[in-house]
């Protein structure tokens, strides 16, 4: 997958090293896009332009980086674009809560409606909470989180996608543990 | 304090709880989805070099080339028809003399 000839061949745009991309990839970038964007049908959506997105783009691609760490990249940035329209939409959602009116953790001003097929019956409330806590992190602490906690991909691989130090990424981790914690513990006293 | 105790485990659950969300399988047809997704905007792109022949422009061409053709036959039947055969028969010698009829 990571050898010149392949690519060679994806930047000729032969369809049959697309389809042989696509084998390796759609479950993976599709499995990023459901950690960020909670709903199956959405991040289908989000996938296929993250695929359409290298197939346009793949002559940029200098080798500086893995294939999978560039495709990584390209996903985690379509995610962010579209949770980033989408929080806008949601801007008098965005006013009640600077007025103090709502909840930092709501569900009425989340940017998706939930839909996530690997989520169990009985973790369905924890886990939609926390999906909503995570919407209100700094964008920065929000990739870090969800590429660790809800995608499983390791420091090193976090620190390649995000171009950014193992050290850095893993302060992010504890900064947006410590910043779930007390938005949680706020959601939760709100609601006892 | 029962309470910060009971909050801080469910703080603790609910963040745990990211653990135990299972790997969604993509659907089946996503691949042809993308693919021909990918492909369609090559599709049009390619399309889109002949954008400016609009149906219109198709139309009058091909008026154009059936006025040209019945022009052309028609020049052809009008042009002198004798002079073409004279010349034809003068290039392989197949003119009739009157000298030569049997009766004067």
């Amino acid at each position: 997958m990571e050898d010149n000839d392949f690519i060679k061949r994806l930047i000729a745009g032969e369809e049959a090293a697309y389809g042989m991309l696509l084998d390796e990839f759609q479950q993976k970038v599709f499995s990023t896009c459901l950690s960020f964007v909670p709903n199956k049908e959405e991040a289908e959506d989000l996938a296929q332009e993250v695929f359409v997105e290298v197939y346009k783009s793949i002559r940029t691609f200098k080798g500086q980086s893995k294939l999978s760490t560039w495709i990584f990249r390209i996903t985690t940035n379509k995610c962010l674009e579209f949770i980033r329209k989408r929080n806008t939409k949601k801007r008098f959602a965005f006013l009640q809560s600077i007025s103090g009116t709502a909840l930092p953790i709501d569900k009425t001003s989340y940017f998706t409606e939930m839909n996530h097929p690997g989520i169990i019956l009985e973790n369905k409330e924890m886990n939609e909470t926390l999906f909503l806590a995570i919407n209100s992190l700094p964008e920065a602490q929000k990739v870090a989180f969800t590429l660790h906690k809800i995608d499983g991909k390791s420091y090193q691989e976090i620190s390649e996608i995000t171009q950014k130090s193992v050290s850095s990424v893993e302060s992010l981790i504890f900064r947006a543990k410590k910043n779930l914690q007390k938005l949680l513990e706020e959601y939760y006293k709100k609601m006892m | 304090m029962e309470t910060d105790k009971t909050i801080n485990n469910k703080i603790e659950a609910t963040i745990a709880s990211a653990e135990k969300i299972e790997e969604a399988t993509v659907s089946p047809f996503f691949k042809d989805k993308a693919l021909r997704r990918m492909f369609s905007e090559k599709r049009e792109k390619e399309s889109q070099l002949w954008q400016w022949f609009t149906p219109q422009l198709q139309l009058a061409t091909l008026l154009l080339i059936v006025a040209i053709n019945v022009y052309v036959l028609v020049q052809f039947r009008i042009t002198d028809y004798n002079n073409d055969v004279s010349n034809f028969a003068d290039s392989y010698g197949l003119y009739v003399q009157d000298s030569e009829a049997l009766i004067n």
